[in-house]
């Protein structure tokens, strides 16, 4: 299969083909079954997508409906407890809480740093697969496979180098998230900022910067960049942690 | 105006403000459109159907997925009446068909053991499988080749439409970076077919 072949099956299913392209295809796809499988596969990929996109707008609903919910549960059920029985149980709930708050304040509430450490994973490596066969194929791919296994400096100083001919926005933003990675947060930090990141990497520059900020434990930073990144909003996964992590970040004291 | 969380509003009255919104990629607008017109929706639909509330939950949720199908995929382009007009409209539709459904559902035991030919059933066994195998490889791609492709396929948006949104130098690097993007996702595929 070539790139022509792609580009008429794709032109075929979306009805943008002349009658006798159409026709063309349409008998290639009766004697040539790898023709059929490509078309098969492309279906499946339109279905995959509308199920991808729709499933992940179900469970932000569904989230949703259980917030409703137990807003509407507990506002239903407080007052049907008697007041005598409320009294007793509020002033024994007060003592445990206040023990517990006494015993255990530093473990139950959230810090910037753990919230770094549950919530920083080094982004997925999505560059070397796409440039096989160019001329940079081999030190980019030795920088990815660099970052792929962990060996972050390595791969800091491959696409620092790699970054003036190619790339720029992308490696700029994996030196920032790889800075993060070893624990420079600073260096992190400047290098997430740099305008050569374009647009495509936004709301996930906001992301790492905000758990750069979490890490340093300026958590009105983090906020700013949480925000920034929960209104750029454009991948739905992301913007489900970015919402959690906000929560937590505005529950710290 | 009601405020949602982190910092996000809706005027739902404003039915192609909303309609810009999700053509934008802003989805935050959706959890206001379900946290503000829930309440009325869920009253309403006990009012005039006989249907279980857990259903009407069911059905709202399904309306609002309809209405973001319709405007990110570019049916609907411009909305004269309020988002909460057309929402109940889809909702009423969605309703009656439930209503429907049941009385038209079959127990599934009453039907007969031809009903299940093998070779159906491995048919939609295959599909599925090939197609749990696809979801893998689309999420393995990362968010800016899944960007691409879901705003090319779902949202249907033209090449010049995602370099302006995704911020590409030009059209033609857009396409490339889709063409890549495809590239990868069959190497991946066909990685895993010969596993």
């Amino acid at each position: 299969m070539n790139e022509r072949d792609y580009q008429l099956i794709e032109d075929y299913l979306n009805g943008s083909l002349k009658a006798s392209e159409k026709a063309e295809v349409e008998a290639r796809l009766m004697q040539d079954n790898a023709f059929a499988k490509i078309l098969a596969q492309q279906q499946d990929l339109l279905a995959v997508v509308d199920k991808k996109v729709e499933d992940d707008l179900r469970l932000l609903l569904a989230e949703e409906e259980a917030k409703l919910s137990n807003n509407v549960t507990n506002k239903v059920s407080s007052p049907t407890i008697p007041i005598s029985r409320w009294l007793s149980v509020a002033a024994a709930v007060v003592v445990l809480i206040t023990v517990g708050w006494l015993l255990f304040r530093n473990e139950s509430s959230p810090n910037g740093s753990t919230l770094f450490a549950e919530n920083f994973t080094a982004y997925t490596n999505i560059i070397a697969p796409n440039r096989r066969g160019e001329n940079d194929e081999s030190r980019l791919s030795l920088a990815f496979l660099a970052y792929d296994n962990k060996q972050y400096q390595k791969a800091i100083a491959d696409f620092e180098t790699l970054k003036s001919d190619t790339l720029k926005s992308e490696l700029t933003f994996y030196i920032g998230v790889s800075y993060l990675a070893i624990n420079e947060i600073e260096k992190g930090i400047i290098t997430l900022k740099d305008d050569a990141i374009d647009s495509k990497f936004a709301m996930e520059k906001q992301w790492y910067l905000a758990l750069a900020y979490l890490k340093k434990n300026d958590i009105d930073a983090a906020k700013i960049a949480l925000n920034k990144a929960l209104h750029l909003s454009t991948d739905p996964v992301l913007g489900r942690n970015v919402s959690e992590l906000l929560d937590k970040v505005n529950s710290i004291e | 105006m009601a405020k949602t969380r982190g910092g996000s509003s809706a005027n739902l009255s404003d039915g192609n403000e909303v309609i810009e919104r999700i053509r934008r990629g802003d989805q935050s607008v959706i959890s206001a459109i379900y946290r503000q017109l829930r309440p009325e929706f869920l009253s309403w639909a006990a009012i005039r159907f006989k249907v279980d509330q857990e259903q009407v939950i069911d059905v709202f949720q399904e309306s609002v997925i309809v209405f973001y199908r319709n405007v990110a995929k570019g049916k609907l382009t411009e909305l004269n009446i309020s988002v909460k007009t057309y929402l109940f409209a889809i909702g009423k539709n969605l309703l009656l068909k439930t209503i429907r459904d049941e009385k038209i559902h079959l127990d599934i035991d009453e039907l007969p053991a031809e009903a299940f030919e093998d070779w159906e059933l491995e048919k939609v066994y295959e599909q599925s499988h090939s197609r749990q195998l696809l979801s893998n490889a689309l999420d393995s791609l990362g968010a800016p080749c899944k960007q691409i492709i879901l705003m090319f396929y779902y949202r249907e948006f033209s090449m010049e439409a995602i370099q302006e949104q995704l911020g590409y130098k030009s059209e033609a690097v857009a396409r490339t970076q889709k063409k890549r993007c495809m590239q990868y996702l069959r190497e991946v595929l066909n990685t895993k077919d010969k596993k």
